[in-house]
């Protein structure tokens, strides 16, 4: 009997990946979907995890060999910021962990929408995915294991999942115009820094939208193409500087650049495989989230992903993007002065979280607001991951960190919270709090102003 | 049945969110869909019969295909809204002759 129960909690449900199916076909039966279909969705589920997982297997061996010339080269660590190599990291040794913590966030975001006025629904996949992680890792390593890790993660990125949308959407309904939808993207702390930015700079700045932007710079809107654009500089330099003879040692007699660069396209085939992983493995969680969250609170506003603001201001998303890259450098190259971790600009923030944070400069301050805020946007995003960066050394992790800033403040909060370092934690909640409600105080007068006029 | 492709940069969130909801406006219009999501770099891999996605994607796939081709593209202005779906759609077939409505 023993022996049975111990199969059963050890090799079958300690494999994430199997856990995670069954979870899929809770969802699918709860949904009353037919035999068929619960078999397929269960399947691709566990596949989803597998997949995630070798593509994770790809980046961390590109990423070691970065991490080697990178040190030899420049005499320093550099640290990747890419949510999604860390997050197939962690899933590795804590992925049922992570499973569950993702469970108990659905349940603590429908709870909390339910009984509050504070209807957001949050229906991003991958962002709870990653704030389940930063939960599961945090915690794990303070010490917590079972359900007390479990509900500590869960509960505090279910409140996350409503806070963060609700924040936000003073100045989402500027953007859009309606309250159909909220903005359920885990970069949300930026957004708001960028947009009290834009504040105290674009009194006056006309829109972004009026520029006309030349067309060659739209390939960049192809995710791994603009990754590709950046990850070859971010291995050919390091490798400049390493040399030819210490490379030699990896490469097998190949060229020491050619050998770069095919690591640096190894890389974005990884991120490649590890996404395709991922939107498998949430293709049936997200549905059957969505359709038990609908029926228990009819009146739910959805929370979805940033490329929803995309169309709304389609130049501030190039302009944003562009700024918080330039951000991003001179953080990469400032912030090791003052002793803190360099943070190569991670590409995929800076497109989705620097797009939407130009969308939201641009609504509160025009192009001063896009501009100047995007800037300080992308030093506020590097400037994150840097102070996270020796948690998680300690914690094991080395060359890469995680990039949403909604996920790397709950990793810093539960973090410092875990070590009793009260007054971070205390100090950051209130800098939130200011920033959200600087940049909303107003704002919400603007809406008003706005109804009138369309009136 | 109808092959139905929902695109976004990352094929994560927003094209995801397009799908879901085209999948309630099929069902609505009693027309038999495979809806699946992906990204723009993987779109035109696969043969799809309609394709909903933003406009800065639909730009991309649009930019070198035939008329023919890129009428199958259906630009939609908000991702999540069941009506404009629906329009477009349902014109788009009735362009294409295509039974089922």
């Amino acid at each position: 009997m023993n022996e049975i129960i111990n199969f059963i909690v050890k090799d079958l449900l300690g494999q994430a990946s199997i856990l995670i199916a069954f979870i899929a076909m809770l969802g699918l039966i709860l949904q009353k979907k037919s035999t068929g279909k619960v078999a397929e969705g269960t399947f691709k589920t566990l596949l989803g995890f597998l997949i995630m997982i070798a593509g994770i297997n790809i980046i961390v061996g590109t990423l070691t060999y970065l991490n080697d010339i990178f040190t030899h080269g420049f005499g320093m660590k550099g640290y990747i910021t890419d949510v999604a190599a860390i997050a197939g990291l962690a899933n590795k040794e804590l992925g049922s962990e992570v499973a569950l913590t993702l469970m108990v966030i659905f349940a603590v975001n429908i709870i909390i929408a339910r009984l509050t006025p504070w209807k957001y629904i949050f229906l991003t996949g991958q962002a709870l995915l990653w704030m389940s992680t930063i939960g599961a890792v945090i915690g794990y390593k303070a010490g917590l294991t079972g359900a007390p890790l479990i509900l500590t993660g869960g509960i505090f990125g279910g409140c996350m999942a409503v806070v963060m949308p609700a924040i936000a959407q003073p100045v989402v309904r500027r953007i859009t115009g309606s309250n159909d939808v909220a903005l359920g993207h885990f970069c949300t702390i930026g957004y708001l820094v960028q947009a009290a930015v834009a504040k105290v700079v674009g009194k006056g700045s006309k829109s972004t939208e009026d520029l006309t932007l030349p067309d060659n710079l739209k390939f960049l809107q192809d995710t791994y193409l603009s990754m590709a654009v950046v990850m070859v500089p971010m291995y050919l330099i390091p490798a400049f500087a390493a040399g030819p003879e210490y490379i030699a040692k990896f490469s097998n007699g190949m060229n020491y650049l050619m050998y770069s660069f095919m690591q640096s396209m190894q890389f974005v085939a990884g991120a490649f495989v590890l996404y395709s992983g991922v939107r498998l493995l949430l293709n049936e969680l997200v549905p059957a989230f969505r359709g038990i969250a609908m029926r228990l609170v009819p009146d739910a506003i959805p929370a979805l992903d940033c490329p929803v603001l995309f169309p709304y201001a389609p130049n501030a998303v190039i302009v944003g993007f562009l700024a918080t890259t330039v951000g991003s450098i001179i953080g990469m190259i400032v912030l090791p002065m003052f002793g803190l971790a360099m943070i190569l600009p991670g590409l995929l923030t800076n497109f989705f979280a620097g797009g939407t944070a130009g969308v939201f400069g641009n609504a509160i301050g025009g192009r001063r607001g896009a501009v100047i805020g995007g800037i300080v946007h992308g030093l506020f995003i590097t400037f994150l991951p840097a102070i996270l960066v020796p948690m998680l050394e300690s914690y094991g992790f080395t060359g890469v960190t995680f990039s949403d800033s909604d996920v790397i403040s709950t990793g810093l909060v539960l973090g410092h919270a875990f070590q009793h370092n009260w007054v971070f934690v205390g100090t950051f909640i209130v800098f939130v709090t200011f920033i959200a409600w600087f940049v909303n105080s107003k704002t919400a007068k603007h809406i008003e102003d706005k109804v009138h006029e369309s009136a | 049945m109808l092959k139905v492709l929902c695109v976004c940069g990352c094929g994560l969130g927003s094209s995801f969110a397009i799908e879901m909801t085209a999948k309630s406006v099929f069902k609505k219009l009693g027309i038999q869909a495979d809806v699946d999501h992906t990204t723009v770099s993987e779109a035109n891999a696969f043969k799809s019969d309609i394709i909903l996605t933003q406009k800065v994607f639909a730009d991309i796939l649009t930019s070198d295909a035939t008329e023919e081709e890129s009428k199958r593209v259906i630009s939609l202005s908000k991702l999540t809204d069941k009506d404009e779906i629906e329009t477009k759609v349902v014109a788009f077939l009735k362009d294409q002759n295509i039974k089922g409505i």
